[in-house]
């Protein structure tokens, strides 16, 4: 399922702004129209992109005020390299790429976790644990412990939240998160299936 | 691009994290970077004209700077055309001051320039027309002056060979000199190749502009050479630029011959000239004096121009006013002998230096005597 079809539930916003002939626009071509000074594409692109890369993150900085400015500071980074914008890569990936190095900043300046442990690669010392996709009241239990995942999902390690998180909320593949938190395919696979292992035991346990 | 094949072993994890809150950024968030976003976009017409200025402030800078420099390097050729070296003239130039005269008088002058004038010059000068000129007496100086002064515009204005802009320009170009008199002298015109240009086009063009270099070489006699460089037979004709023909031979007498220099002046009007030094010394060049230059130079100008080629080296050279102040002494004495030797020597160290009238007289019979003489 295409990210913007997926996404398009989430905000009233979107679906005003997607009875507009240019809804089908890729995200890259938004961003040219807005450098050449159409603020609409620029809704169009905030409204794609806006509760994705707010809950991306809100759910690293754990504070609200500080989420928000965060969240602000990175579209205005965007606003203000409109001109500079050149299409190299997705502009979803462009976008993370800016959220998840104003994250490194902060948890530097905050020094809420090493964020040194962004760069490392994850060694996988155990094996996954198997998984229990067919039994379907684990299906259940999950969809039933929605607040639970948040909980489990704030005891997971800054790297694999960050990987969790850019590949649930931003739509991105693991060849995206490598490229966007700046480490290997290999390592961004690792970090992902250990989140999501991490994840599926918590929410076990707590079934 | 490789997925992890997590879709289906984690699909609970997914649905559960999908029926997780789902919250999204405060509405005064997004109006506020809704409007942050149309502000720029509002403000990019400034933008761009900041920047169509800034294109632009450049090129203007670059196109006034040099209607500056031009302005200020006409004004510059308007007031001091002989401080402007022709960015032609790649040899290094050499400023030495140099009035340039008016044009001799019509009368005195011939009106057309034919090469038989040189002839009729050499005719006049040679030994056989000699003994009709009378003995210099006193009365008869006018007159002979008279002559030699005739002669010598003939020869300058007819026998140097200079291109017409040149001079044209040499007239439109330098100064009004004051008014030049006729120096005593009978001296006649050197065999000499004056390379010497008084004004800037004059120096900037390839055949009156004085190449010693070349002049040593195809010269067998003896060069002139530029700087303050100038006979009385051709004062005119050296500084308005224009040129003898090489290797003329000529049976004057010079009165500051074999006086290889290179002047070294500084005055109000210059004179560009290239100047090779090591020419200059292996051709033992002559100094031609310009006797009409000599009424205009102070003395403290041209006591600095003394030519040291072909004086003794140990030789103490007195400054030219002390040492007219003593000839004059010598005058008022009447030690005749002491002062005609000094007179020479005088004349030898300062050629162009304006005499009072008592010696200048006595000069002009010395110098009358010694044309005799040759």
């Amino acid at each position: 399922m295409p990210l913007h079809v997926r996404q398009c539930w989430y905000t009233d916003l979107y679906f005003t702004l997607s009875n507009m002939t240019d809804v089908a626009a890729t995200d890259e071509a938004l961003m040219l129209r807005y450098q050449t000074g159409d603020a609409g594409a620029f809704d169009l692109l905030y409204a794609r992109h806006r509760g994705g890369l707010y809950r991306f993150i809100q759910r690293q900085c754990r504070n609200l005020g500080e989420g928000e400015e965060l969240f602000q500071e990175v579209w205005i980074n965007v606003i203000q390299a409109r001109e500079s914008y050149r299409i190299a890569a997705q502009f979803r990936t462009w976008l993370y790429t800016l959220a998840h190095h104003r994250l490194i900043d902060y948890f530097r300046k905050c020094r809420v976790i090493d964020s040194a442990s962004f760069a490392a690669t994850d060694e996988i010392t155990h094996a996954l644990p198997a998984s229990r996709i067919s039994e379907p009241e684990v299906i259940a239990e999950a969809r039933q412990q929605g607040t639970m995942i948040l909980r489990l999902l704030n005891e997971l390690p800054a790297p694999q939240r960050e990987a969790f998180l850019l590949y649930e909320e931003g739509g991105l593949s693991v060849e995206e998160i490598a490229t966007t938190t700046g480490i290997t395919f290999e390592a961004a696979k690792s970090r992902l299936r250990y989140a999501f292992a991490k994840l599926r035991d918590g929410l076990q346990e707590y079934a | 691009m490789m997925e992890p094949d997590l879709n289906n072993p984690e699909q609970p994890v997914r649905s559960a994290y999908r029926e997780a809150l789902r919250d999204e950024p405060p509405a005064s968030l997004d109006a506020a970077i809704r409007a942050a976003a149309r502000r720029a976009v509002a403000a990019k017409p400034q933008a761009f004209g900041k920047t169509g200025h800034q294109h632009w402030r450049t090129p203007l800078a670059a196109a006034a700077t040099v209607l500056l420099t031009a302005s200020v390097i006409f004004v510059a050729m308007d007031e001091h055309p002989e401080t402007i070296i022709s960015p032609l003239d790649k040899t290094p130039a050499i400023t030495l001051p140099m009035p340039v005269p008016e044009p001799l008088p019509a009368q005195s002058a011939p009106e057309t320039r034919t090469d038989n004038a040189w002839a009729a010059h050499q005719s006049m000068m040679m030994p056989g027309h000699l003994p009709q000129i009378a003995p210099p007496q006193n009365e008869q100086k006018n007159e002979r002056k008279t002559a030699i002064a005739r002669s010598e515009k003939i020869e300058s204005e007819n026998m140097y060979k200079a291109p017409k802009a040149s001079i044209a320009d040499t007239k439109r170009r330098a100064p009004s000199p004051p008014a030049v008199r006729a120096m005593p002298s009978t001296s006649v015109g050197l065999p000499s190749t004056p390379a010497v240009s008084t004004t800037p086009a004059a120096a900037s063009t390839t055949s009156p502009s004085l190449k010693l270099a070349e002049n040593a070489d195809r010269a067998a006699q003896p060069a002139s050479v530029g700087g303050a460089i100038s006979s009385a037979k051709s004062g005119s004709a050296i500084l308005s630029g224009e040129v003898l023909p090489g290797g003329v031979p000529s049976s004057g007498v010079s009165r500051a011959s074999a006086l290889p220099t290179v002047a070294r002046a500084r005055a109000s009007v210059s004179v560009s000239v290239r100047v090779n030094a090591d020419a200059i010394v292996n051709a033992k060049a002559d100094v031609n004096l310009n006797a009409n230059a000599a009424k205009t130079l102070p003395l403290s100008a041209v006591a600095g121009a003394t030519s040291s080629g072909s004086l003794e080296k140990n030789e103490i050279i007195e400054p030219a006013d002390v040492w007219i102040v003593r000839m004059s002494r010598l005058h008022t004495s009447g030690n005749n002998k002491e002062l005609i030797e000094e007179l020479v020597r005088f004349r030898k160290h300062y050629p162009i230096v304006t005499l009072p009238p008592a010696l200048a007289e006595e000069w002009a019979k010395i110098d009358a005597e010694q044309m005799l003489q040759k």
